[in-house]
């Protein structure tokens, strides 16, 4: 049972991350288009999924909430203020959608609540990651850190990697569903992401050896973990040569996989702690009442959202028409 | 009261809830106000073609309202 509700929260977080972080990146990228067309091809791009992607979140945080409550007191109790910002950049950048073609005056408020809300959520989510990696401190079971106890280099540093990596996600993205300019644009900033990302991840790993995070024992003890850096090495290469073959399928999928692989790093590296070194999955779970009363919702609506999310993409397929803005007749 | 959760905590999320919300409703208001001075035009009824069910706010997909005449009443 605990297993059911593991994977369940693993297949959660991580379609949100790719789902979320490809019109959170888009979002990152509308902060440097100019020009009204630009951006209303971009926000086409993205306005039929973006909501249904963030429900993936509240999946997220339901599953914490109900079968891992140490999990999620833990979390909410170190990262309090900036989860609750980043709920009001999420909050912002949805309003934005909405607003923006209500006003021309006016518009570059909301131009700038989409692209900074999605800025300050992907910063808070990568930092929150990172702050978990680097351990938090927890004394008798009880997040003791102080109100900025995450606030340290290397969580800044992983908030900045995923604000490259989502806008790498959503560069791929447009270069999909997009035709002419956007496209072309977004193709030359897949290189430069591609390399920042790769560069981020040196020095997290770097970073990583100088302080001698637990986390790397982890490695040493389980040399099987490097498939998945492998996996994400042959996707780069695959990447850089679907780039230069102008294909605009193949980059999606390929960073896509690289995400894959990133996630799958992670949760093994942790596995089986939840909050790294601290709560395992066993301690964090809920007792088996709870786990088997709340079994029959997961196991029917799960599989119905997963449903409704590949209908709405397959619904949707093919690239956006070049004028069909998100407001506009 | 949670432990961990000292009252600094609580009061700067609920000042910036306020202050993100204000500054929504704030403007959500404005527009409201905009479409009631300007009246209704055209047909009284109409649903838009491209009205989605899950956006109840494209019912109010017209055309951007224009600038009506009021910002030089005063001079």
């Amino acid at each position: 049972m605990v297993m059911f509700w593991v994977s369940l929260l693993a297949v959660s977080v991580l379609l949100y991350v790719l789902l979320d972080g490809v019109d959170l990146g888009v979002g990152l990228l509308f902060g440097l288009a100019n020009g009204e067309a630009r951006r209303g091809a971009m926000l086409s791009a993205v306005a039929p999924i973006w909501d249904g992607n963030e429900t993936w979140l509240v999946v997220t945080a339901v599953i914490l909430w109900g079968a891992f409550p140490v999990v999620y007191a833990t979390l909410l109790s170190a990262f309090y203020l900036p989860l609750i910002v980043m709920l009001l950049g999420l909050i912002l950048r949805g309003v934005a959608f909405e607003f923006r073609y209500k006003t021309q005056r006016l518009r570059w408020i909301w131009d700038l609540s989409f692209a900074g809300g999605s800025l300050i959520a992907t910063f808070i989510q990568g930092m929150t990651v990172g702050a978990l990696v680097e351990g938090l401190q927890i004394t008798n079971g009880e997040y003791s850190g102080g109100e900025v106890g995450w606030l340290t280099p290397f969580a800044v540093l992983c908030g900045v990697g995923l604000c490259l990596g989502y806008a790498l996600l959503g560069s791929c993205w447009l270069v999909r569903k997009c035709e002419v300019e956007v496209r072309e644009i977004a193709r030359h900033q897949i290189p430069v992401l591609a390399v920042g990302v790769l560069a981020f991840l040196v020095v997290v790993f770097a970073y990583a050896l100088a302080e001698n995070l637990p986390i790397l024992h982890r490695w040493i003890d389980r040399p099987y973990l490097f498939v998945f850096p492998a996996i994400g090495a042959i996707a780069a290469i695959v990447l850089a040569l679907s780039i230069l073959n102008h294909n605009d399928y193949w980059p999606f999928y390929m960073v896509a996989l690289i995400f894959l692989s990133a996630f799958g790093t992670l949760a093994l590296s942790f596995w089986p702690y939840m909050i790294p070194f601290v709560v395992t999955v066993d301690e964090a779970a809920a007792p088996q009442s709870s786990l088997m009363f709340m079994f029959w919702g997961g196991a029917v609506v799960f599989p119905l959202m997963l449903l409704y999310t590949l209908v709405s993409y397959r619904v949707f397929r093919g690239k956006v028409g070049e004028t069909a803005g998100y407001g506009h007749h | 009261m949670t432990p961990f959760l000292t009252i600094r905590q609580a009061t700067i999320s609920l000042v910036i809830f306020c202050a993100i919300y204000a500054f929504i409703f704030l403007f959500g208001t404005f527009y409201i106000y905009r479409l009631i001075r300007v009246g209704p035009r055209g047909q009284l009824f109409e649903i838009p073609g491209l009205a989605f069910p899950n956006r109840p706010m494209s019912l109010a997909d017209a055309a951007p309202i224009h600038e009506p005449s009021h910002a030089g009443a005063g001079e």
